[in-house]
Formats: structure tokens, C-alpha cells, sequence
């Protein structure tokens, strides 16, 4: 195994480099040269934000456990460490062993958000790998990734050997096994062929193997498999058994502080909600929870494996766990004397929710963070935001009563349907909430932080066909809103226009906005998601370098049974559901989280086949009823 | 409540572990080991546990000391045969000793801080050259060195401050310098300004800025005597009183 060189002098330059350095507690060191299967795990992210991230550490185990395989991690440097590594030659390496990262046999990147793109082109490109693979040789590792962007990883398709769609637990020890086996008889075909075998792994997407094609006016066509053996559609990977999956109970403990520094605890995967907006509520379904008792045996392990003192309670919507209440209680008991406190990062809007956080938070109450997302009961309706003004109201109340003096709220403009009444509703709303206090404590002085992001509408959800709400739009009601707050006590944030008018484009758009990444990661670009990076000119340049107009992704409306680049990509919940759900928007009309309801019919449990495991006691012990919902 | 003083390193492979960085690793290592430690009392506890001086990002040492407070009883060896497991690569326990609670607290005990500071060389070297300029810096009775900080310039006599005199050597491509600095209340010398007046006043083969530091001993200096906390008789007055 070849090391790379870093001499300790170039690094007292180098800001907080023990992001650099590897050998933090859990981190697994193993022997190279007598492993099979040598897998580097990138994140496109600097330290702080990559290690904060539970996927990449769940893999980072699965794979670890086995014996026949290493993994190790590799994050994009500062920039700082960038020009270093650029003026030393120094090729980017894994925290692990310090091996170059061109060496392994897989580099496997986990595709967070789409605005780190152009960091993984800088990855690549530091790694000493030719950033398209069709340019790549026997010699260099393939070239994997996971994560939420692979739901549509057509704008990054050609950079990739092969992607991981859904929960990668299961296809990654079936990736590893068939590795083995082909490096094993003396990697016959070459990669080519290792990628065909690949694409044999359920779950698996291998972009080589599909050939696109556009209308004249240019609107994406078709996918089709070029192989024979290469599936037409390629079905996302789930774990069922949610008690019984490999967990991440030896996190590694970061070196430096980092964005969530803590022990998490993955109470569920899904959420059926059913917010029209949220990519994560209809990727991830169905709703699968772990038993109580199993999640009790894990916290344990977590804080004796780690010396944590804090365990947070994650899940998309974690007040939702079935037996939350009886969770926190025996947590709280258990760690009473350990000084280990829990935390809840996600509070549904309503008064439960409050008491859950009242439990947890019994001494500092930091402050409070709800999301209604919509200002008005109207545009609430048509995200399916199912909150009524008297869940916020019962939630802020109870919060007051119990010692809370700051409220965050977060909400989306860009909304579909939204006029400048629903913005309106928004200031309402906080300064209600401001006057809440007042009447609750009978004292003035409530913060609230009010902040609105615009809205991207993304694949996979009943909103992928709508045309996004230009920037000048956006920026016109941001100032709208902005002279709606009048109160001192009421902070108004807003997120940049542009970025998410980029991130639109990126999260819908096809195999020929590659160029367009080259182009503008070769201008400079990187970081992007770090607003003092992000330099939307520089973009436009490249969209222009290409020829391609970025409003045709971002900005246009779709036809409803127009072809979409992620039309081979399956999560299980069908057009038909999302088109349903899209129309029923239009009227406002809401639709029941079916978790405790009946079945809606979006169809990821009759068609992956799935089953919603809920330890709800209305749910127990009969089977649900389940259906594909068809369109006429 | 029992207190412990602890020997142990901050090793080459956790150098670049800032003060709180490293203060926070061994605190998690604690709790993993079920050594009973002491907790502050409040809505937020604090473990009891405090290192000898706050060394900063990129320095190693050994030794370095520590002292930890328990809340429960456990023998010195058992704390070090629970703890040395849990401690990352680079970190290792030389010795742990039960400290009287009138012992004062290691921070103020200690004065004299022993460092080598390491850099690559770039002109060329002379040996006869090396030796001489050591020489003549050693020989001063005082050297008065401009700190320049974008907020201010601080003048000071750097000769008092150094406690023995300074060796100079050379192996292969890097350079090594051997010094002592005495801890004083108001703000010292820092070895980075030694790095820099030894290149630009002195002619030493280096360039300024380009070097990392390891301490290689932290003791009580007293009549130009050594002392370490780990020394019989070290706090005299205490341990006689214990001995009766
Ligand atoms: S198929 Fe029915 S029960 Fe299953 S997640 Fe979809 S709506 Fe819910």
C-alpha cells in the first residue's frame, strides 16, 4: 500500500487540520494488502458537515463488519488544504490509512444535496480519476454513489460507474460479494464486465448500460437499456426488517466539534405525511419503525461506545414514533446518572410534541423550532401541511407556559397556487404568535426568528411537473414580506433565490447538464452550498458555454404525462399517485398520513413489496389493507 | 473527593488536537472507562478533570500532566488499567499518582515549559557557523524582539525568559532547536517567535513560521532546580505531613 507524504509542517498553515489526520475513536484501521474489497467513502463536504452525516457511517460499518472488505473515509478538503495538496502534489488520500484514494478498488460517494456536485468533480479531479467514466481505465477504482440525489442522478449519470437506488445495507454486501468474485477469477471483461454483473444487483444503476434520447424541441424522451440484461427499470432497495440491520453502535467521535456532535438514534425510515412538497416523504416510504426495547439496547451501546452525553432521537418526523413517550421516559431513566441527556431534533407542530420536549428539555430550553411551512390554512391545505392554525397555537401555548421564550419558524415561498395573501399570512402568524406570549406570561419579549426558504420542486413528488417561481419573483416577495415585519421581536430570514433556482435546475434535469458541471466546475466553481462560494454568474457563464437554457429545467411547466429522466428509477410510489396528489393540491383538498389511516394507494407496499410496520396499539395485530391507486 | 494527577502524551498523531479539542477527547474516554469521575454541580455539569497548561493546535507533548477529581473511590492503578484502553493512538499513561487536596492545582505549580521545535532547513548549513550563532545568542544578556499583530507591536526582552541555554541542531534536511521558556503571568515569548528571531537575527538555516513544536518537559524551577509533579518530595510540606 502506497502512503501519502504530509510533512506536519505544511499543516500549521492549514486551518483546524485535525480534519485532515484520521485516528479518531472507532475509526477502523485494517491491513490492505490481505483485504479483497478496498472501498474509499467519500463525502463532498468539508469535515465538519461530512461527519455529522448517519448514512455514510451506517456503510462505513456494514462494510467494516466484514472480513473479506475495508472501507475508509475521505471528505473534500478546505481550500486551504486543496492548494496545499495542489502545491505539495499531494493526491487526495483516505483518513484511514492515508492511501491514495486512486487506489482502492471502489470510491463511493454518498450525494447529499445537488449542490455538492461540483465537489465531487473536485474530488475526482484531486484524486488523480478522469471525472467521466467513460474515460476511465482497468486502473482506476469504480466509481460508486448513494444517497437522496441518486433518485434522479441523471445530471451527474456520466461521472458515475454506478449508483446505489435506496437503502444500500443489503445491496452493498451483495456489491462486495460480486467484487470479490470477479477480482477473484481475474476481473474477466474488465470493469465493463464487472459493471454488467453489477447491474444484476437489485437496486443497482449502472448509467453505461442506458442510452437517452430527446424530442427535437428538447424535452427528454426516453431511457432505454442498451444490454439485455441491464433492467428496464431499476427498483429502490429497502431494508424491511428494521430490527435486524447492521447499525452504526461504534460512531466515530469526531476530532474537532462538527455540525451534530452527538449520538443518534434512528427510531424509523419513512414518513407517510404525505407533505406534497418533501422528496424525503415519498422516497423513503413505507413507515418502518424499530421495537422500543431494541432502540433502548442500541442507546445504551451508543453511550458506552462513545462516552457521548447527549443521544438524539432521529427520524424524519420523530414525534410520530409510535412509542415515543415510553422511549424517552426509560431513556431518561436509564441515563438519569450517566448525565447523558436526549434531544428530539424534529418537533411536530402540535401540543404533544411540546410535552415530549418539555420531557426532554427539563433545564435549558434552548429555543423552540416548528416548521408550518405555509402561512395561510389555504396554501397549508395544498402542500398537505396537515397543521391547523390550533396545532400552532396549542403548540406555541404550551411551549410558553413551560418556560419557552424563543420560537424559530420555518417556512417555503414559491409555493404552488401561493399569492401574496398567503405571504401576508405569514408575518400573521408570527405576530400572533408574539402576542401568544403575552397573553400566555404576561411579559413582552418573545423571539421569533422567522425563516423562509424558497421552494424546489423535485422528482418524485406530486409538485416534479410545476415550473419553479423565478428568482425576480421570489426576490420580489421576499421584500414583500420583508416589509410586512414590522416588530423588532420578529427576525426575518430568507435563503439566497438563485442558489435554489440552480438547485431546481440540478434536481430535474438530465444527462446533459454534465457539461454544463464540467464547464463551471473548470471556471472555479466548488462549494457551492456555502453561500461565500456560490457565485451564480458563474453559472449562467456555463449554462451559456453549453447552449442549454436553465429555465427550460427549472422554470418550465411539464406536461403531466410528459417523460421525465427519472422515469427508469422506481421508489415504489407511482405517477399516477403523485399525479392524484398533484390535482387534489390544486383544490386544496388534503390527504390522510396513512400511517394510521387507511392505506392512500401511493403503492410502495403492494409493489415493492413492503409492509408499514407502526407499534401504534390501534395497529397491532391486524394486517393493513393496501392498494395501487390506478388512474381512469 | 479523591484526586488523581496523571502522566500521560499528547502524541505526534493528535498534535494538531487544539486545547479543547484534546481536553474533550479525554473526557469521552473517561466516561467510556467507568472511572467515577467528579462532575461540577449545575444545569450543566462539567467533568473535573484539567490539563497543565493550554497547549495549542499542533503541539505535542509528553509528558503532559493532568488531574482528575472522583466521586467515587478507585485506586491509581485501576484507573490507568480502565482508561489506557480507551485512549486514542497517540495518547498513553506513564504514571498516575493520588494528589493531596492541598497540592496545588498543576497549572500554577508548574513554571517552566522544555520544547523542541522542529523545521525543515533551507539555506545552506554550516555546522561552525550553527554553533557560533548559538553561541552568541546564548552569550546575550538580553534580546529585545518587536511582536508585530495586526492589532498591536509589542516589544520584549526575549533573554530572561529562556531559563537554560538554547541548542541547535541539524539531521539530514531538518533542523531542531532545544529551548526553555519560563511561564509567566504576562504573556511570554512563544516558541514561533524564537523560530523566527533565530532565522532573521541569527542566520539559522530555516525560514520562519515553518516548524512545529513538541514540549518535551513542563516543571517547578525553583533555585534552578527541576522539579516534577511526579518527583518524591515535590510538594514538600504536604508530603511530610503525610508521611507522620
Ligand atoms: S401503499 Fe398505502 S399504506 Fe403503503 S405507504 Fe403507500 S399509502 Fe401508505
Amino acid at each position: 500500500m502506497k502512503q501519502v507524504h504530509i510533512d506536519p509542517v505544511w499543516l500549521m498553515h492549514i486551518e483546524k487540520p485535525a480534519r485532515y489526520i484520521g485516528g479518531e475513536w472507532n475509526s477502523v484501521v485494517k491491513d490492505h494488502d490481505s483485504t479483497d474489497v478496498r472501498v474509499a467513502l467519500a463525502f463532498p463536504d468539508v469535515y465538519e458537515v461530512a461527519m455529522s452525516h448517519l448514512g455514510l457511517k451506517i456503510i462505513y460499518s456494514v462494510i467494516n463488519k466484514r472480513n473479506d472488505a475495508l472501507a475508509e473515509r475521505v471528505y473534500a478538503p478546505w481550500v486551504d488544504m486543496e492548494a496545499l495538496m495542489k502545491e505539495k502534489q499531494i493526491p487526495l488520500y483516505t483518513l484511514e490509512s492515508r492511501c491514495p484514494v486512486r487506489d482502492f478498488d471502489v470510491l463511493g460517494f454518498t450525494l447529499p444535496y445537488e449542490m455538492c456536485y461540483t465537489n465531487v468533480l473536485n474530488m475526482l479531479h484531486l484524486a488523480g480519476i478522469p471525472l467521466r467514466a467513460a474515460a476511465r481505465g482497468e486502473e482506476d477504482p469504480i466509481v460508486a454513489a448513494g444517497g437522496p440525489c441518486v433518485y434522479n442522478a441523471e445530471p451527474v449519470a456520466d461521472f458515475f460507474d454506478l449508483f446505489f437506488i435506496g437503502e444500500a445495507e443489503e445491496s452493498m454486501e451483495e456489491f462486495i460479494e460480486t467484487y470479490k468474485m470477479w477480482k477473484r477469477e481475474g476481473r474477466p471483461g474488465g470493469r465493463r464486465e464487472f459493471l454488467r454483473r453489477a447491474a444484476h444487483i437489485r437496486g443497482i444503476y449502472v448509467p453505461s448500460l442506458y442510452e437517452v434520447s430527446y424530442e427535437d424541441d428538447g424535452r427528454f424522451r426516453s431511457i432505454r437499456p442498451l444490454a439485455d440484461d441491464a433492467p428496464a427499470a431499476v427498483c429502490k432497495r429497502i431494508i424491511q426488517d428494521m430490527d435486524h440491520v447492521v447499525i452504526d453502535d461504534q460512531p466515530i467521535l469526531p476530532h474537532i466539534e462538527i455540525v451534530h456532535d452527538r449520538a443518534v438514534l434512528e427510531m424509523f425510515r419513512g414518513c407517510s405525511r404525505g407533505c406534497r412538497f418533501c422528496q424525503a416523504g415519498m422516497i423513503y416510504r413505507p413507515v418502518r419503525e424499530k421495537k422500543e426495547e431494541h432502540l433502548q439496547e442500541i442507546a445504551d451501546r451508543l453511550i458506552r461506545n462513545t462516552g457521548y452525553n447527549e443521544i438524539s432521537l432521529m427520524s424524519l418526523s420523530s414525534a410520530d414514533y409510535s412509542r415515543l413517550p415510553e422511549l424517552v421516559d426509560h431513556l431518561m431513566d436509564t441515563f438519569r446518572d450517566r448525565r447523558v441527556s436526549v434531544s428530539l431534533p424534529s418537533l411536530r407542530v402540535d401540543s404533544f410534541s411540546i410535552d415530549i420536549a418539555k420531557k426532554v428539555q427539563q433545564v435549558r430550553k434552548s429555543g423552540l423550532t416548528l416548521a408550518p411551512e405555509a402561512g395561510t390554512q389555504r396554501l397549508r391545505d395544498v402542500i398537505n401541511k396537515n397543521v391547523t392554525e390550533e396545532d400552532i397555537m396549542s403548540a406555541c401555548g404550551n411551549a410558553f407556559r413551560n418556560g419557552w421564550s424563543k420560537v424559530k419558524l420555518y417556512f417555503m415561498m414559491g409555493l404552488p397556487t401561493e399569492t401574496d395573501e398567503d405571504l401576508a399570512g405569514i408575518a400573521d402568524l408570527a405576530e400572533r404568535i408574539y402576542q401568544l406570549y403575552h397573553t400566555v406570561t404576561g411579559k413582552w419579549g418573545c423571539r421569533i426568528t422567522v425563516s423562509v426558504a424558497s421552494f424546489v420542486p423535485k422528482p418524485f413528488t406530486p409538485f416534479q411537473w410545476m415550473g419553479q417561481c423565478s428568482v425576480q419573483e421570489i426576490e420580489r416577495k421576499q421584500q414583500y414580506l420583508r416589509s410586512l415585519f414590522t416588530n423588532r421581536n420578529i427576525k426575518f430570514a430568507y435563503h439566497d433565490a438563485k442558489t435554489g433556482y440552480i438547485e431546481a435546475v440540478l434536481a430535474r434535469g438530465d444527462r446533459r447538464l454534465a457539461d454544463v458541471l464540467e464547464a463551471v466546475w473548470r471556471r472555479g466553481a466548488e462549494y457551492d452550498s456555502w453561500t461565500e462560494f456560490f457565485d451564480f454568474d458563474r453559472w449562467m457563464d456555463a449554462f451559456r458555454d453549453c447552449g442549454l437554457d436553465p429555465d427550460f429545467y427549472a422554470a418550465r411547466d411539464r406536461d403531466l404525462h410528459e417523460a421525465q429522466p427519472w422515469d427508469h428509477i422506481q421508489c415504489g410510489v407511482t405517477n399516477d399517485f403523485l399525479r392524484k396528489e398533484w390535482r387534489l393540491a390544486q383544490r386544496g383538498v388534503t390527504t390522510e398520513d396513512c400511517r394510521r389511516h387507511p392505506c392512500n394507494g401511493c403503492a410502495v407496499c403492494p409493489l415493492l413489496p413492503a409492509e408499514l410496520i407502526d407499534y401504534h396499539k390501534e395497529n397491532e395485530g391486524h394486517e393493513k389493507t393496501v392498494f395501487v391507486y390506478h388512474e381512469r | 473527593m479523591k484526586r488523581l494527577f496523571l502522566s500521560i502524551t499528547k502524541g505526534e498523531e493528535i498534535r494538531f488536537l487544539g486545547h479543547l479539542d484534546f481536553l474533550r477527547t479525554l473526557e469521552r474516554a473517561v466516561l467510556r472507562s467507568g472511572i467515577p469521575a467528579a462532575f461540577s454541580e449545575g444545569f450543566n455539569p462539567h467533568m473535573k478533570i484539567a490539563l497543565d497548561a493550554a497547549l495549542g493546535v499542533g503541539v505535542a507533548a509528553d509528558p503532559m500532566y493532568m488531574e482528575l477529581r472522583l466521586e467515587g473511590d478507585m485506586t491509581p492503578e485501576e484507573v490507568q488499567a480502565r482508561l489506557s484502553p480507551q485512549l486514542l493512538r497517540g495518547i498513553r499513561i506513564h504514571a498516575v499518582r493520588e494528589a493531596a487536596p492541598e497540592w496545588p492545582k498543576l497549572i500554577n505549580f508548574l513554571n517552566e515549559d522544555c520544547y523542541e521545535a522542529e523545521g525543515p532547513v533551507t539555506g545552506p548549513v554550516d555546522p561552525a557557523e550553527i554553533q557560533a550563532q548559538t553561541e552568541a545568542f546564548n552569550g546575550l544578556d538580553s534580546f529585545l524582539y518587536q511582536r508585530v499583530t495586526p492589532k498591536k507591536v509589542r516589544e520584549m526582552n526575549v533573554k530572561p525568559m529562556l531559563t537554560e541555554p538554547i541548542a541547535v541542531r541539524v539531521e539530514g534536511d531538518r533542523a531542531f532547536v532545544r529551548f526553555s521558556f519560563l511561564r509567566t503571568r504576562t504573556g511570554t515569548v512563544q516558541p514561533r517567535d524564537l523560530w523566527k528571531i533565530l532565522a532573521e537575527s541569527f542566520h539559522m538555516p530555516w525560514t520562519p513560521g515553518e516548524f512545529i513544536c513538541s514540549r518535551c518537559g513542563a516543571y517547578h524551577r525553583e533555585g534552578g532546580l527541576r522539579v516534577t509533579p511526579f518527583d518524591e518530595g515535590a510538594f514538600p510540606a504536604a508530603e511530610k505531613a503525610e508521611a507522620q
